[in-house]
């Protein structure tokens, strides 16, 4: 881990050094192409919901506050902004000469007709829980946009870089819905050229930028579902990045000439969920003292180094140590079979228990695996697993209604901030949370108005260790997405954003 | 006009076929359950889960909702892909060329290759050349399509760098899917063509020729020919169709951009009113093609035509 930050130093150092006497004179120029393992199925920004719609969605619009290349919050369309001292009211003043793709002028009935798009249940926009809260947009004048709130919501603008995209009006109108997703317009920095649907799509550099004009002309997502493909086209210069590669491949991809691989922590964090909400009524795991000693039984750095081939860091709680501030003193429960049969013992279950868990495949990396590797080492201590697995689809279409005592799950990193996952994941009223405990209730309740940062991040952690103490569920690691990368290319993602950037990116000979 | 009468039952099978195939598309997709979790993120509530529901119709019963899907289908209208947002109609025949543009290649393909070393097994049974034929041909049929196309690609596109490893662009792109896509067809009709071949030239009417003197090449290519194109209509004509239903594998290995991708993807993303509209499209190429292809051969058979 340290050496890949130094790496990541170094790089960021060198690429700076060397770009800055550029800057001024600087012409976008050669071809990026990135092999994803999948596509955005619409280009709409207002109603896809998966890693690929985010990913494009960044490049290609901007909201009135973004995040930049260090996935840094900072004002986008808007070039700053107040809010009111309740908190409800947040009044936005426009960027001056913001363009479209097309060259039309960037206005205020853009903004407020972007915002109501997006909020208008008409839509179907998979992200409305976002930003529901919006109750109004009003144009004060042609530079100023009041937006008001139902409640107040301590980081509404994380979630605006996230939902809130700006689209043109005038544009969207002329060629309607359909039309729209077909040839979209944004005002981000690469604009759409082409697409051929489940092959590529062709973006070009927006030189009209107000900020960051991409430093390649061309960038080509293409879209090659099959990894070993994926390694191909690395090898033959088809690809200069390949994404998401399973971990298995590293020592292929490192023996290729001229490519280096990389390691992106993702944010995503993967847990063990064992479920003590409404229908497990006579479960063992209702026991706080039963739920530790799981928590013994799980050897991590033996999954994580011969499954996972390192591709994953292992983390004491709930909260992924590349977003959130984690500290450093705050250590794993310790893999310890032989403490855990005896606190299984002592909580009444010298023999262990039968437990059903439910593993899905072809969900998350290497998914399979890990469900069986995760049984073995808890039927080591005693603790009959009847492992079930089952198709992805099939298992999350299942997963809110049947009763999954036990099941591998992650809980992505959408908007740099704990909220979703502690909100959505955690707190016993969520739908996609199977854990109770009032104390954590609580204190979820409460960070709900902290918008000091510093503050947020002392409140988290003060979580993640209520969470640990309880051992609300077995908690395993951050996973790490594999790249493959031509060395002509230089490119940094910023750790634990996994809606990649490419504008930053260049490509040299 | 002879025959009307067999047109006319066969036309009235293929309607009660289609029927019958767009309830079971409609009970399976129901059957697998809820496409709103797969469709929102982990960060939706349950009302907005519920909202999202409605507005998609899933909270009527199903009765209503196979009703109004075949009341629909019948007037063009697949309804509206969950993750396209697009008519599912736009989106299935925008995919279409792609997919029959990869079968065409790949059946030209299979018959080249099938009925040539067919017709070469039969002249010389038990010949070395009509073993090795055999065993190409029945390691054509054993080899599992993935593995194919990933060993083309690495010999072809990686080591050797003739064909581009995956993507649509231009014929040379066509090359290795087609290849991977016509290799069990191409030994399917390989080994028809041998048998029905081998049968033909023990008939008399074969001697008979042989007897008048007629050449060989007349024998093959005219004689057995019209003995042996209904039952080669009949089983192009079925590889055809599970080219076009069957190009899943090939299509996802090499990034084809065609139907049979969109199908794997739209099942596992919860797109069904696409999935739905994949099986009900590719389900009547499939009733039309047998139909036609039964017609063919009914004008190329006389003893089909004497029968009725």
């Amino acid at each position: 881990m340290k050496s890949f930050l130094q790496r990541a130093a170094f790089a960021l150092a060198v690429s700076v050094s060397v770009a800055a006497p550029l800057v001024a004179s600087a012409q976008p120029s050669g071809t990026l192409t990135v092999a994803l393992p999948a596509e955005p199925a619409t280009l709409d920004p207002h109603k896809g919901n998966t890693r690929y719609n985010y990913l494009f969605n960044s490049n290609m619009f901007e909201g009135l506050m973004v995040r930049n290349d260090k996935a840094e919050l900072v004002p986008g369309i808007a070039e700053s902004h107040t809010v009111s001292p309740d908190g409800l009211t947040y009044t936005f003043t426009l960027r001056k000469g913001v363009r479209f793709h097309d060259g039309s002028p960037l206005t205020a009935e853009d903004v407020k007709f972007s915002l109501e798009r997006a909020t208008n249940p008409a839509t179907k926009n998979p992200l409305l829980n976002f930003i529901k809260t919006i109750d109004k947009v009003e144009i004060l004048d042609a530079n100023r946009i009041a937006l008001t709130l139902k409640e107040k919501d301590a980081i509404f603008l994380k979630k605006l870089t996230f939902a809130g995209w700006i689209v043109p009006r005038a544009y969207l109108q002329q060629v309607g819905e359909e039309g729209f997703a077909r040839r979209p317009i944004g005002t981000g920095p690469f604009r759409f050229v082409s697409r051929s649907i489940n092959e590529r799509i062709e973006m070009q550099a927006n030189e009209q930028h107000w900020g960051w004009v991409p430093k390649v002309r061309t960038l080509v997502l293409r879209t090659v579902p099959e990894d070993a493909v994926r390694l191909g086209m690395l090898q033959t210069g088809e690809a200069d990045i390949v994404a998401e590669m399973p971990p298995p491949l590293l020592d292929r991809i490192s023996a290729i000439r001229g490519v280096k691989t990389l390691s992106h922590p993702s944010g995503e964090i993967y847990w063990l969920v064992l479920n003590i909400k409404d229908g497990a009524k006579e479960s063992p795991l209702l026991k706080r003292e039963v739920r530790i000693a799981l928590n013994h039984a799980i050897d991590r750095q033996a999954i994580i180094k011969n499954v996972l081939r390192d591709q994953a860091e292992q983390i004491p709680g709930v909260l992924a140590p590349s977003v959130s501030v984690v500290d450093p003193n705050f250590k794993p429960y310790a893999y310890d079979p032989a403490r855990a049969r005896k606190i299984l013992a002592d909580a009444g279950y010298p023999n262990g228990f039968k437990i059903d868990m439910y593993g899905s495949v072809g969900r998350y990396t290497l998914d399979r695996d890990i469900n069986l590797a995760l049984a073995n080492q808890l039927k080591a201590v005693g603790v009959e697993v009847n492992l079930n697995l089952w198709d992805s689809a099939k298992w999350v279409s299942d997963l809110p209604k049947k009763y999954y005592p036990m099941s591998y799950q992650a809980f992505g990193n959408t908007i740099f901030d704990p909220e979703g996952l502690m909100i959505f994941g955690v707190h016993s009223k969520a739908f996609w949370s199977f854990y109770r405990n009032e104390n954590v209730d609580k204190l979820i309740d409460e960070s709900l108005s902290i918008t000091d940062q510093n503050a947020r991040d002392a409140h988290f952690q003060k979580i993640d260790r209520a969470m640990h103490d309880d051992a609300s569920h077995i908690f395993l690691w951050e996973n790490k997405i594999l790249f493959g990368i031509r060395d002509r290319v230089t490119w940094q993602p910023r750790p634990g954003d996994n809606v990649y950037k490419f504008w930053t990116a260049s490509v040299g000979k | 006009m002879p025959g009307t009468g067999y047109l006319v039952e066969r036309l009235l099978q293929a309607i009660v076929c289609i029927l019958g195939i767009s309830v079971i598309v409609f009970a399976i997709t129901y059957l697998i359950g809820d496409p709103v979790h797969l469709l929102l993120p982990p960060e939706a509530s349950a009302t907005d889960r519920e909202a999202f529901r409605a507005a998609m119709s899933l909270d009527r019963p199903a009765l209503e909702r196979y009703g109004l899907f075949l009341a629909n289908a019948l007037q063009g209208d697949l309804g509206q892909s969950y993750r396209y947002h697009l008519p599912v109609l736009e989106v299935v025949l925008e995919r279409f060329p792609a997919t029959l543009e990869l079968a065409l290649a790949a059946i030209v393909f299979a018959i080249v290759l099938g009925i040539g070393s067919g017709m070469l097994s039969a002249v010389r049974p038990g010949s070395a050349w009509d073993r090795m034929v055999e065993l190409v041909a029945l390691s054509g049929m054993a080899a599992p399509t993935f593995w194919v196309g990933i060993m083309l690609i690495w010999l072809f596109a990686v080591e050797w760098q003739m064909f581009p490893t995956s993507g649509r662009s231009g014929a040379l792109s066509l090359v290795l899917p087609a290849i991977t896509l016509g290799l069990y067809s191409a030994a399917v009709i390989s080994r028809m063509t041998r048998s029905t071949l081998l049968e033909a030239l023990g008939e008399d009417f074969v001697r008979t020729a042989v007897l008048k003197g007629a050449p060989q090449r007349a024998i093959l290519f005219v004689h057995c020919l019209k003995y042996v194109l209904p039952a080669l209509v009949t089983i192009v004509s079925l590889q055809f169709v599970l080219l076009l239903a069957g190009a899943v594998i090939t299509e996802t290995v090499f990034s084809w951009p065609g139907v049979g991708r969109l199908l794997v993807q739209s099942a596992s993303g919860g797109d069904y009113p696409v999935v739905q509209g994949i099986t009900l499209l590719l389900s009547v190429a499939f009733v039309l093609i047998q139909l036609l292809a039964d017609l063919l051969q009914f004008a190329l058979d006389p003893r089909l035509r004497s029968a009725t």
